[in-house]
């Protein structure tokens, strides 16, 4: 038996059956585990729930208690189900006690572009860092991907794409897979900096 | 919405809440189902955090944005980073680098450098070709600005008048730059006028220090006129005449700045000098 929802904490057994529930090779289970964290974190932003990522494990937690009490066979949909259900207490809560300071901090008057905030010198320092780490090919690739000149991206990123004989959607997820690279480097790096 | 294919759009109207609860359910179901469809989500989501960082979402989209992205640290580590992207401009060309290369390196020493000029209480700025970016970078293009100074430049990028601001040769892009700023504090950032070229990602800046005024170790601060420290540097040393700090283009829009520089000898610091430096907007190309 398991004990009632209110008692119940997430257990290193309780997750290693989770994962082995989600593929019975622990790497490959891994990454079904990251994707559904990613489905959740995108799903609770996108239904306007404010603490995404306090509702996503919430969610995970739900499933995995419920994986100990009755048999899960297509855990994705199991894990969309609670989430909605999730969803919808918070957006109950959240209604009767939104206050002014949930709001988000306000970033910059962004009818005046001119007066965005600039970048923060030490994430640059180590993007250019961690750009160097990067192989020459996905270098280029990041610079010219995102380099934003309007109508010419779109051109551009056509251009890319025929240059390197995929198409323009094979391309977005290329560059996509490269700045999450990316990404986990210079917050690694920062993280060192600032330690 | 995005600029781009139009076949984003309902993604987009998605991420920002804008699908009634039919449609939005049934994205839902597909992208929890659908592997490729989550990643492009992913990636999607990440050219809307582009957008948005650049000012290019409409009042309502922006307001939407922040309003499902801000409330997250995981959103907010993401939007920083985006920035941060954002500031560093497109790769060069490598054909036209590699010509430039072997034009002005016809030797086997194809990465070697141009030298930086000691600056002298009067200088204003010279740049030149460098190498501090690893092997695999190409090499910059060598401009120069300023009154002549002791300087190896290549034929065809010789020195230009006092003051001038020099656009690199038409066609050619500059990853990276080097200013020597010659000491002093004068309006309008005296005779330390410097243009950044579209490309130019990585500005060099070699403040020039008197001989008298040697530390072990220095430290620069780089403001803006009105205070706002835009960069800081610790433990730098000092080469030659000069103490160099790197700075990365997007970080100095056009304007006004100061950089401050300071002696470190252990508990002990003193005031070393001081520049001002104007960033002029680039050259635009004709039309």
């Amino acid at each position: 038996m398991y004990p009632p929802e209110e008692h119940w904490v997430l257990t290193k057994d309780a997750f290693e059956r989770f994962l082995a529930a989600l593929d019975p090779d622990p790497n490959a289970a891994g990454v079904v585990y990251e994707r559904i964290r990613s489905r959740l974190m995108i799903f609770f932003r996108c239904n306007g729930c404010a603490d995404a990522e306090l509702l996503t494990d919430e969610t995970l937690d739900r499933t995995i208690r419920r994986l100990g009490e009755i048999e899960i066979r297509n855990v994705m949909s199991f894990v969309k189900g609670i989430a909605r259900n999730v969803a919808s207490e918070a957006h109950k809560k959240s209604s009767k006690t939104a206050a002014i300071e949930d709001l988000p901090a306000p970033v910059w008057d962004r009818s005046r572009p001119d007066e965005a905030p600039a970048a923060d010198p030490m994430q640059l320092r180590c993007l250019e860092r961690c750009l160097q780490k990067l192989g020459p090919d996905e270098e280029k690739l990041i610079r010219d991907y995102y380099q934003d000149e309007k109508r010419q991206k779109i051109d551009r990123k056509r251009r890319i794409a025929e240059a390197l004989g995929i198409s323009a959607g094979a391309l977005r997820i290329k560059a996509f897979r490269v700045r999450r690279q990316l990404q986990r480097c210079v917050e690694g790096c920062v993280r060192l900096q600032t330690s | 919405m995005l600029p781009g294919d139009s076949s984003d759009e309902p993604t987009v109207r998605y991420l920002l809440g804008k699908l009634s609860q039919a449609d939005r359910e049934d994205f839902e179901d597909r992208y929890f189902s659908d592997d490729a469809l989550l990643e492009q989500l992913q990636a999607i989501e990440e050219e809307l955090i582009d957008a948005y960082v650049k000012g290019r979402l409409d009042p309502a989209d922006r307001a939407a944005f922040e309003n499902r992205f801000l409330h997250s640290p995981e959103c907010r580590r993401r939007v920083e980073f985006a920035r941060a992207l954002a500031a560093i401009p497109g790769a060069p060309d490598r054909r036209v680098r590699a010509s430039l290369l072997s034009r002005l390196f016809p030797s086997s020493l194809g990465m070697r450098f141009a030298l930086a000029g000691a600056a002298t209480a009067t200088v204003a700025a010279v740049v030149l070709m460098l190498h501090f970016l690893p092997d695999r970078r190409a090499p910059q293009i060598a401009i120069k600005t300023g009154p002549p100074a002791p300087v190896e430049v290549a034929p065809g990028n010789e020195a230009k008048g006092i003051g001038q601001t020099v656009a690199p040769p038409k066609g050619l892009l500059a990853p990276a730059l080097a200013f020597a700023l010659a000491p002093g504090v004068r309006g309008e950032g005296g005779l330390n006028r410097i243009s950044i070229p579209p490309g130019t990602y990585l500005l060099r800046l070699s403040l020039a220090v008197d001989a008298d005024a040697d530390f072990p170790h220095y430290a620069a601060v780089l403001s803006t006129v009105d205070g706002r420290e835009v960069l800081r540097e610790d433990n730098l040393n000092r080469k030659g005449a000069a103490v160099t700090i790197t700075v990365p283009s997007g970080l100095l829009p056009a304007g006004n700045y100061a950089v401050k520089l300071t002696g470190i000898d252990g508990k002990n610091s003193e005031a070393v000098a001081g520049y001002s430096l104007t960033v002029q907007a680039p050259p635009t190309a004709p039309k």
